[in-house]
């Protein structure tokens, strides 16, 4: 029973809506994810970094070595967490549009 | 043998007037058929001076006598019906085409009856546009351009000005700053003088007539000219060459997403016309979403104002009864960074809450997931059918064993 419970509660939390950072950018090895101001860990270039908050409206920021970049103007990126978020860093080129 | 010259020059206004009138763009022709089983077809001869005959192809008749046509068309048609000879071919409608533009309602081919005047062409044309300068209105034919005060006429102070010929071009100019014609010489398509010219009209900036040597694709023509001007329909730009009458959307040029503008010629005029933009046009530069997936009709839709995602999907008819809701997705792209957002629509439209005020951006792909179902019912359709298949072969070997 305990391991039965044990198993659904792991299932519940790994349910749940996640924000989903996938670093892509190999001219910045290294980028510091931050979440409404709160640092949610690190994250290299090849590598992906997965958190949980509150679905809603949240900003997020990314600091790299390298200082201001393009990724994360000082207003942060705007995203809302409903479902799930992903946002794949790449380097920088023309938006398609 | 210098007797001869007189003789000649008595004889020739009998010769003319009894030379049979030969068939110009605008006119109508009945054409009948007589088999696989009769058909009658009243056709207008395009401006390239072709009729479309269904699936026997097109029929060039301009400059040819009505006879001459009927003859052409049983040529054309003699390896597809018994009985060529049969196929009639006669004049019903004797007016033809003129081209108008500059400051009228609607610039574009106009049909005109055999004596009808430039003035009648302008009321044809929807009338003249509030600022039209009638007193210097041109009338190019022929490779020669001439000057016509119609304001002169219609106050009863000068004589009616010339009728109308088959292909004339009339440009009815703006009263003050004028957009001059790109040179004083002005022909007609197909004739020598257009070989390496390009004549641009309608809503550009300097409507007239530009070297080729200068305009290697339409855009450049279309910069030669001025540029379109703010009320330019861009979207339903017209290309005329002696070999085709083309539909171009120079928005989708200009904004670098169509890859095969048609080539100019390399022999022959070229006419590139841009009609006004009609009122329930949509701006073909406003900024656009894409909106694709499970919807009634996926495609790009222009940003009207503030729009939410849920404005974004309705704006695509709504999703499809395959549509997958729980699987909405709103993308973004820009410099360094793509975002998708996965949203539960049905749940936001049960819930409502934050995710109903997001705003699409302009560029944003709103992507509704489709249901598989499909797939496995044809899957499982096929394992059935097989099965049934297979057992049905077992009993037969079974019964012969």
């Amino acid at each position: 029973m305990r391991w039965i419970m044990l198993m659904a509660a792991l299932a519940a939390w790994g349910c749940g809506p996640t924000i989903t950072i996938r670093h892509r950018d190999p001219t910045r090895p290294l980028a510091k994810v931050f979440c409404d101001g709160q640092a949610q860990g690190d994250v290299v270039a090849g590598r992906e970094l997965a958190f949980k908050v509150e679905p809603g409206p949240h900003t997020l920021l990314l600091r790299t070595r390298e200082g201001a970049t393009p990724w994360h103007p000082e207003a942060g990126v705007p995203v809302i967490l409903d479902d799930g978020v992903v946002v794949t860093l790449l380097p920088d080129s023309e938006p398609a549009q | 043998m210098t007797f001869l010259r007189p003789l000649a020059l008595l004889l020739a206004p009998l010769l003319l007037a009894a030379a049979p009138p030969t068939l110009q763009p605008g006119n109508t022709v009945t054409v009948v058929i007589p088999d696989p089983r009769p058909e009658t077809q009243q056709l207008v001869v395009d401006p390239t001076g072709n009729i479309p005959l269904g699936r026997y192809g097109r029929l060039t008749v301009t400059g040819l006598t009505v006879e001459a046509a009927q003859r052409a068309a049983r040529e054309q048609l003699k390896a597809y019906i018994r009985n060529p000879q049969a196929i009639t071919l006669a004049l019903v409608d004797a007016r033809y085409f003129v081209f108008v533009t500059g400051q009228v309602e609607r610039s574009g081919f106009v049909r005109v009856s055999p004596g009808e005047t430039v003035w009648q062409a302008v009321q044809r044309a929807g009338g003249r546009l509030q600022g039209a300068d009638l007193a210097h209105v041109r009338l190019a034919r022929e490779g020669k351009e001439q000057v016509l005060d119609v304001a002169a006429f219609l106050a009863g102070q000068a004589e009616a000005p010339p009728t109308l010929e088959p292909g004339d071009v009339v440009f009815v100019p703006a009263a003050v700053g004028a957009p001059q014609a790109g040179t004083g010489r002005v022909a007609l398509l197909g004739r020598a003088a257009l070989d390496d010219k390009i004549f641009v009209l309608g809503a550009v900036g300097k409507p007239g007539l530009y070297d080729r040597a200068g305009s290697a694709s339409l855009l450049t023509a279309l910069g030669q000219a001025g540029g379109p001007t703010p009320e330019a329909g861009l979207t339903g730009a017209r290309l005329l060459t002696l070999e085709a009458s083309h539909l171009v959307d120079l928005a989708a040029a200009l904004r670098g997403e169509l890859n095969s503008l048609p080539h100019l010629p390399e022999k022959g005029g070229a006419i590139l016309y841009i009609p006004p933009r009609r009122a329930e046009d949509p701006d073909p530069f406003a900024p656009q979403i894409n909106v694709i997936g499970g919807v009634t009709r996926p495609g790009r839709y222009p940003l009207v104002g503030p729009t939410s995602l849920v404005e974004a999907v309705a704006m695509a008819g709504g999703p499809t009864k395959e549509a997958e809701l729980d699987e909405l997705y709103l993308v973004r792209e820009t410099r360094s960074y793509t975002l998708a957002q996965r949203f539960d629509l049905e749940r936001l439209l049960a819930e409502g809450g934050a995710p109903m005020r997001v705003r699409v951006q302009p560029g944003d792909t709103v992507s509704v997931g489709q249901s598989a179902y499909d797939a496995w019912r044809t899957a499982v359709q096929i394992i059935s059918d097989v099965a049934v298949i297979s057992a049905a072969i077992l009993i037969f070997m079974g019964a012969q064993n």
